[in-house]
Parts: C-alpha cells; sequence; structure tokens
C-alpha cells in the first residue's frame, strides 16, 4: 500500500496526528520560529475543522494541499526585508516525512541518531549552533572560534556524511523520480 | 559528487545566502539539464531531514492541544449530544445506562470511576451563629429570616433588593460556597456578585452610611452598580479594592497573591495609605509575603472565563491547575513526583464537563498519567 492510498480517506484528526510534526517544521524552515510555525498549522487545522470545510476538499491531493497551505502563511507572514531563500517543489518537502518505502518516521529518526552519534564533536556542536540556537554563520564561527568557511565546510560535510551512509533510501529515492516521469 | 566548494554554494543558494549574479549562475546550472535538476532536490531532501531532524525537538505541542481540544469539541457535538438527546427521550427504561454513554464516545484512558462530578448550584447562607440555611439549585422563592427577606428569584442567585433594615444595627450576612460549589449574589444596592467554589462573602443586609463594603475570601466576579457617592469597597486580606461602578475578579486561590483583574471601569487597590490605579484589561497582583503591587497588562478571557461555564488554561503550572480543579470538582491530588508539579500545560474546557476529558488530552499532550480513586487523582509521569 502506498503513502497515497494510506492518506485517502483519513479524518482531520488522523491528518493532523499524522502531520502536525512535519508541517510544523516546513513552515519553520520559511519562518525560522517553531512557536510561530505551531501557530500557523494550529490556525489552519481549526480553520478546516470549522463549518466542515474539510468535508467539502477534495482529498486526493491533500497532503500537498497541506503542505501548500502551510507555505503561503508562511511566506505571507515573513518580514519583506529577509533574505528569500529559494525554496523546493512541494514534492520534495513531502518526501522529507514520509518515503515511499515501508520506513517509518520512527525508523528515520533512528536512523538519523545514529548518524549524527557518529559525526565529530566539532560537526555536532556547529549542527547544533545553526539549528537548534539558530545562530548565523558568522556568530557560530565566533563561538566555537573557527572560521566561517569551517563552518560552511562542516555543514556540508555532516550532509555528505549522512547522504553516503543513507544510501539506501537515496537509491530509492532515484528510482522514484525516475518512475515518476 | 561535485565537490566540497560547489556544495557549499548550493547551501548557500539553498538557504539565501548567495549574491545576485551567483545566485542567478547557481539557478542557470540547476535548469541546465535534468541530473542537475536531480542532484539539488536530492541535495535539498537532505538538508530539509537534516534541519528538521533538530529542529524538532524545539516543537512544544502547544498547539496540538489546542486543536485537540476544539475537535474534540466539535466530535461532541456531532455525537454525543445527539446521543443524550436521545437517552433523555428514552431516560425512563435506559437510566442505568446513561454511564455508558460516555463509553461509547471518545473514551478517556484515565480511570472512569465517577465519582468526580463538576460542582453544582450550592451555598450555605449564615445568618448568625445559630441559624445557617443551605441553598441549592431546588432553593426558591423567600427565604425565611427574621427581619431581612432575601429571596431566589432565579435559581443560584440570592436577591436583597427591596430590603429595609428596620433594627438599630447593621445586619450582616455570610454567604459560604464550599468546595464543588458555586452561587450568586445580588446585593441590596443591586450589585451583582457571582461566588466561585470554596469562595465566601461577608456583606450587610442592607447598605447604609457613606460606603458600601463587603469582605472577600476566595474567587469572585463583581459587577458594582454604579453610585458616584457611596464608594464600593471589597476587603480581600490586608488590601482593599475601592470603585464606584464597574466589573472586575477577584482571586485569592493562588499561592501568597491576591489577584484583580479588571473588565470594566477603574479600581483602585489600596494597601494601607497606597493607592494603585487599575485601567481595563490590567492585572494588579499582590504578593502577601513582600506587600508589593504589580500591575501589568492581561488577555481578560483566561481570567473570567469560569463565571460563563469555561475553564482555560495557557500555560500554568500543573499544580495550579489540579489546584484550580480541585476546587470545582472538590477532589484531592497526590503527586507521585515533585517535578511533574511544574510541568507547563494549556487547555480549555467547558466547566459542567467531566473532568477525564481534560485529564485524557492531558495525559495525551504530555506524558502524564492521572489516576482516579474514588476522589483522589494520582499524577505521575509515564514510564
Amino acid at each position: 500500500m502506498n503513502s497515497r492510498e494510506r492518506d485517502e480517506g483519513l479524518s482531520l484528526d488522523e491528518w493532523y496526528n499524522r502531520y502536525y510534526t512535519p508541517l510544523v517544521l516546513w513552515a519553520d524552515t520559511i519562518i525560522h520560529d517553531i512557536a510561530k510555525a505551531e501557530d500557523i498549522v494550529q490556525e489552519l487545522f481549526v480553520y478546516l475543522c470549522e463549518k466542515d470545510r474539510y468535508q467539502s476538499l477534495d482529498k486526493i491531493a491533500f497532503k500537498s494541499y497541506l503542505y501548500i497551505s502551510v507555505r503561503n502563511t508562511a511566506l505571507r507572514s515573513l518580514h519583506a526585508c529577509r533574505n528569500i531563500q529559494t525554496l523546493p517543489d512541494i514534492s520534495i518537502v513531502e518526501k522529507v516525512w514520509d518515503e515511499e518505502e515501508e520506513d517509518t518516521y520512527e525508523d528515520l529518526i533512528k536512523q538519523m541518531n545514529e548518524e549524527v552519534e557518529r559525526l565529530s564533536p566539532r560537526s555536532r556542536e556547529v549542527l547544533e549552533c545553526v539549528y537548534l540556537k539558530n545562530m548565523k554563520y558568522a556568530e557560530v564561527a565566533t563561538h566555537l572560534n573557527i572560521s566561517i568557511a569551517t563552518v560552511k565546510t562542516l555543514l556540508v560535510r555532516s550532509l555528505k556524511n549522512l547522504r553516503t551512509r543513507l544510501n539506501k533510501s537515496i537509491l530509492l529515492f532515484f528510482y522514484h523520480l525516475v518512475r515518476v516521469k | 559528487m561535485r565537490g566540497e566548494p560547489f556544495d557549499i554554494q548550493l547551501l548557500d543558494y539553498i538557504t539565501g545566502h548567495l549574491a545576485d549574479a551567483e545566485y542567478e549562475r547557481m539557478r542557470e546550472w540547476i535548469e541546465e539539464e535534468e541530473a542537475h535538476r536531480d542532484y539539488y532536490e536530492r541535495f535539498y531532501l537532505e538538508y530539509l531531514r537534516q534541519r528538521w531532524y533538530f529542529r524538532a525537538r524545539l516543537i512544544r505541542e502547544k498547539g496540538r492541544r489546542r486543536y485537540a481540544i476544539r475537535g474534540w469539541r466539535r466530535r461532541v457535538a456531532r455525537y454525543v449530544i445527539p446521543l443524550a438527546a436521545s437517552v433523555v427521550l428514552l431516560l425512563g427504561v435506559f437510566w442505568g445506562y446513561q454511564s455508558g454513554m460516555w463509553e461509547r464516545g471518545p473514551g478517556p484512558v484515565v480511570a472512569t470511576s465517577g465519582d468526580i462530578v463538576p460542582g453544582t448550584l450550592k451555598a450555605k447562607l449564615m445568618v448568625d451563629e445559630e441559624q445557617v440555611i443551605p441553598l441549592d439549585d431546588n432553593t426558591s422563592d423567600v427565604v425565611e429570616i427574621a427581619g431581612v427577606q432575601p429571596f431566589v428569584k432565579t435559581p443560584g442567585n440570592i436577591d436583597y433588593r427591596g430590603n429595609e433594615e428596620r433594627s438599630l444595627y447593621v445586619r450582616h450576612h455570610l454567604l459560604i460556597v464550599e468546595k464543588g460549589g458555586e452561587y450568586a449574589i445580588t446585593l441590596e444596592d443591586s450589585t451583582f456578585v457571582q461566588l466561585n467554589s470554596a469562595s465566601t462573602l461577608g456583606y450587610p443586609v442592607v447598605f447604609t452610611g457613606n460606603e458600601r463594603r463587603v469582605k472577600l475570601s476566595g474567587e469572585a466576579y463583581f459587577r458594582v452598580k454604579s453610585n458616584q457617592e457611596i464608594p464600593f469597597i471589597v476587603e480581600v486580606g490586608d488590601i482593599s479594592i475601592q470603585v464606584t461602578g464597574t466589573e472586575f475578579n477577584v482571586n485569592t486561590h493562588k499561592k501568597n497573591q491576591i489577584e484583580t483583574v479588571l473588565v470594566t471601569g477603574s479600581v483602585d487597590i489600596i494597601k494601607d495609605t497606597c493607592r494603585y490605579p487599575l485601567k481595563i484589561s490590567q492585572k494588579a497582583t499582590y504578593m502577601i509575603d513582600s506587600k508589593e503591587v504589580i500591575v501589568e497588562p492581561v488577555e481578560i478571557d483566561t481570567y473570567v472565563a469560569w463565571k460563563n461555564g469555561d475553564i482555560i488554561f495557557v500555560d500554568e503550572r500543573l499544580e495550579d491547575i489540579m489546584y484550580k480543579l480541585s476546587l470545582w470538582y472538590d477532589f484531592e491530588v497526590f503527586y507521585a513526583q515533585p517535578e511533574v508539579k511544574d510541568i507547563l500545560l494549556s487547555g480549555d474546557m467547558m466547566k459542567y464537563d467531566r473532568i477525564e476529558n481534560l485529564l485524557y488530552f492531558f495525559e495525551n499532550s504530555s506524558g502524564i498519567v492521572f489516576e482516579i480513586t474514588g476522589r483522589k487523582i494520582v499524577v505521575s509521569m509515564k514510564k
């Protein structure tokens, strides 16, 4: 059973339980503020449950609908002056949380845990500063007493490390890309 | 694999760190070939996966609870109310099955013992040391007391309007609302006071002289009849609240604090010779220990929701929440681990709901377990 078949026929609450976290993380990717991101997702679901709006919506591409709604609201709430980052296609975003294969999210997290454990302490520190503490590259560099170039290198290298080890899912990902076309 | 410098550029492109010219060059490169686009998308996917993996720890799930409770209300409206209506129709036959109705609804995981129920309309009217009159939702008409005749026209509201003091000294009555009760009173001057559970109001049966003075402990909502000449004074602990005509909420149920929240009009908090004026939507907190008064703006709804039949918590400590609930539902709380007390939770519910439904959502959203035995609730962390 692929994820599309699985998702059809879900109740709004089930959608909520399954996609609350990825939708918040997606909004946060754009606005860099978890609390506001949570508000955005919460408001979306409250909006959907009011006046039976959910019932009257087309469920076939509902997952995309959710990701797109969250993206649009998040973009609207951005300050005009911020650097606009390049956002990926929604089809990419949808894949972060659930791959086409059997892997559950818990498996993925377990895998990620192991990967992060294997990184050098420095790399982990950089990742934590950038992702958890929302620090700018320059701030991380000063904080850890390294150059900005090193910060970037460590970031990319940690991605690459993860990439070579997560080989299996990447192959499947390519397979998926080929199949879709 | 295209080499580290390239990947760094790609990361900068994704995160918006590239200057215009470089940005354009990267965009063109991605559009050039399908393989480039694939490389970019795969890179982006990994970037997101990594970012999300870290950022997921920051989610506090406050929103989840709010939606869950709203969603639950929606379900209740859809299934339980029609179900309840049919139960009422068949009341004679199915009386014994009424509790079963809840089990078929969104069933809580906490034990449904049924011993803990919402409060009801009830109070004790203390006329003097000898005469105590119980009041409940069946009490109606005139309450028999020598000298004065308060009446209960609407259930749950004892009314002193139209009384005259005939004796030489002013008599005082005491309206006592215990745990698990609520009651309201209309004083002789038409001032309306709604008392929450575990609260007591002392007042003269008739106001005479140049002030209207009452005494409160616990929590009450006041709608004071406007009278510029004769100020209305509420004595609470060692402060007093002076008003002419206004609406406000006073609460002494929090440890070491007396809270006054102003809804309309204006009030002065008076401590000895100091006066602290309060504006609309402000809260004055009097710290009993340090004898300080702190004035700050607040969201009024949270403080006065109880009088409209709701209970709202916004990021409150579990211990404070349970204390508040224990007054209305009349139960005792025990904590298996002291750390549990400091967990912050949000939620809202209708105060005539069963407590299990609220606890159920707390359990789902926090990792706390509630165990109900009789009128006791034991709170512990999930193992």
